[in-house]
Order: C-alpha cells, then sequence, then structure tokens
C-alpha cells in the first residue's frame, strides 16, 4: 500500500464471473472504511471497475484458466484500481471507443468506463494490465 | 441480485433488487423471455431495490424492450434510483427506456 493510501482492497482468482461480484463486494468494504467518499464518486468508479472487470472475464475465458488481480486503492484526492490477467493481450482500441446506438445490446462498457475516469489506460504485454484512476470530486 | 415476478392489471412486474451486472444480466433476459413466452408481453422492471446498473444490465434492457415490441407489447422502468438514471443518461438511453414513477403507473393509460 502506498503511504497515502487511506484504504486498499487486494481480489485475485479465476477469470469468471464471480470476479465482478466480489469487485463490487471489495468496494463496498472499501467505502466502509472511507465512508467520506461522495455518493456520486462511488458510483462512477464502481461503473468503471465493473465494467473494465467484466471485459477482463470476457476476454480471457477459455481454456487457458487465466488468472485475474484487482488492486484498489483510495488516498485523499483519488479512487484508483489495477487490474491484470494472464490471457491473451487483448486487442483493444481505447482511442477508438465510442457510445453505440440506443438498440444495441452490447458494446457501451469501455465507452461508459472512459466516461467514469479521469485516465484509463489499457497495457497488453504478457497477458494485461488495466489501470483506472477517478479523480475524487469531493476532495 | 435477486429477481421476482407478479402480474398487476395484466402487465408482468420484474423486480430487479441489488446490483444489474454481467452475473445477473442472463436472469433479467430469461425472466422477460419467459413472461413473453406466457403471452405477458407488457412488462414493467421494478428498479426501486436496485443498487447499479452497468452495461451488462442495460443489454438485458435492451434485450427485454426488443422481444417485448416484438410481440406487440413494451418493456417501461419504474422506481428508478438515482444510480441507475445517471448511466441512462451516460449512454443516452434514457430516450428509449422510459421511466415511471412506480410499476402500478407504468401500463395506467397503457
Amino acid at each position: 500500500m502506498d503511504s497515502d493510501a487511506l484504504a486498499s482492497e487486494y481480489i485475485e482468482g479465476p477469470a469468471d464471473l464471480t470476479l465482478v461480484d466480489a469487485v463490487h463486494d471489495a468496494l463496498e468494504d472499501l467505502w466502509r472504511r472511507v465512508p467520506e467518499v461522495s455518493d456520486e464518486d462511488r458510483m462512477l468508479f464502481a461503473l468503471a471497475v465493473s465494467e473494465v472487470a467484466t471485459n477482463v472475464v470476457e476476454h480471457a475465458e477459455g481454456p487457458k484458466h487465466a488468472t485475474v488481480t484487482v488492486r484498489l486503492e483510495v488516498d485523499a484526492a483519488m479512487l484508483t484500481a489495477v487490474m491484470t490477467d494472464d490471457a491473451d493481450p487483448a486487442l483493444i482500441r481505447l482511442d477508438r471507443v465510442a457510445m453505440p446506438g440506443e438498440d444495441a445490446e452490447s458494446g457501451r462498457g469501455l465507452a461508459l468506463a472512459l466516461a467514469a475516469l479521469d485516465d484509463l489506460e489499457h497495457d497488453p504485454g504478457d497477458g494485461n494490465v488495466w489501470r483506472l484512476r477517478r479523480r475524487r470530486r469531493d476532495a | 441480485m435477486n429477481i421476482t415476478v407478479h402480474t398487476v392489471n395484466g402487465a408482468a412486474v420484474v423486480a430487479v433488487a441489488g446490483r444489474l451486472t454481467a452475473t445477473g444480466a442472463p436472469r433479467l433476459r430469461q425472466a422477460v423471455e419467459d413472461a413473453v413466452a406466457a403471452g405477458t408481453p407488457r412488462i414493467v422492471i421494478d428498479m426501486s431495490d436496485t443498487e447499479f446498473i452497468d452495461s451488462s444490465g442495460l443489454g438485458a434492457l435492451i434485450g427485454g424492450l426488443k422481444s417485448t415490441r416484438l410481440a406487440d407489447g413494451d418493456l417501461r422502468i419504474a422506481a428508478v434510483p438515482e444510480a441507475v438514471r445517471r448511466v441512462l443518461k451516460l449512454t443516452n438511453l434514457d430516450r428509449v427506456l422510459r421511466e415511471y414513477p412506480s410499476a402500478e403507473a407504468a401500463f395506467d393509460g397503457q
């Protein structure tokens, strides 16, 4: 944990949809420990984390049985998440992500994550690393 | 997430409690399909106890909207909390998913 972190959570597990529930539960633990985080910051950060976690699981599911790690952190100014997996690198161009039309049943996830965050990075390499940052508007 | 279904004035009221994410979205799709198959294509999603929604949940709502309209019905959302309304606005889906104050009011004027 960084010296200035107010609270953090760490999750590690197989790349399946139970991860999505696990990150939400971990976020609720974080908010209990740092209750001054505003409802809006909680909601939008949880939205971004939920979207990226779902994306990670959907890309990583398969015979390789990938493992995902998630680190969530709150400090005085910032909400941060780092997700890693050891699946194949995902072919995603964040600069080409756009909100799909009203009829679409999928494809909104990363557009929502970008809208809810100040900074989203995807680093493909030996697996994938995602870095999510939202500046606290209540800080 | 927990789903319960009951009928009010000929419409199926599907109440979604908890977080509507990729974990629960398939169950919502199934509940809507079951209601349509049972001859109740007018469906209200009661969101009074919905704590959170993300794009997977939105996808299930849009899928339900399409399948109910194909069956000459409709899917409407009721008792929408602020956390859900915010996501509908971010995705412009507030234009296609009409919001009603309560499940009972959703099909009042048909």
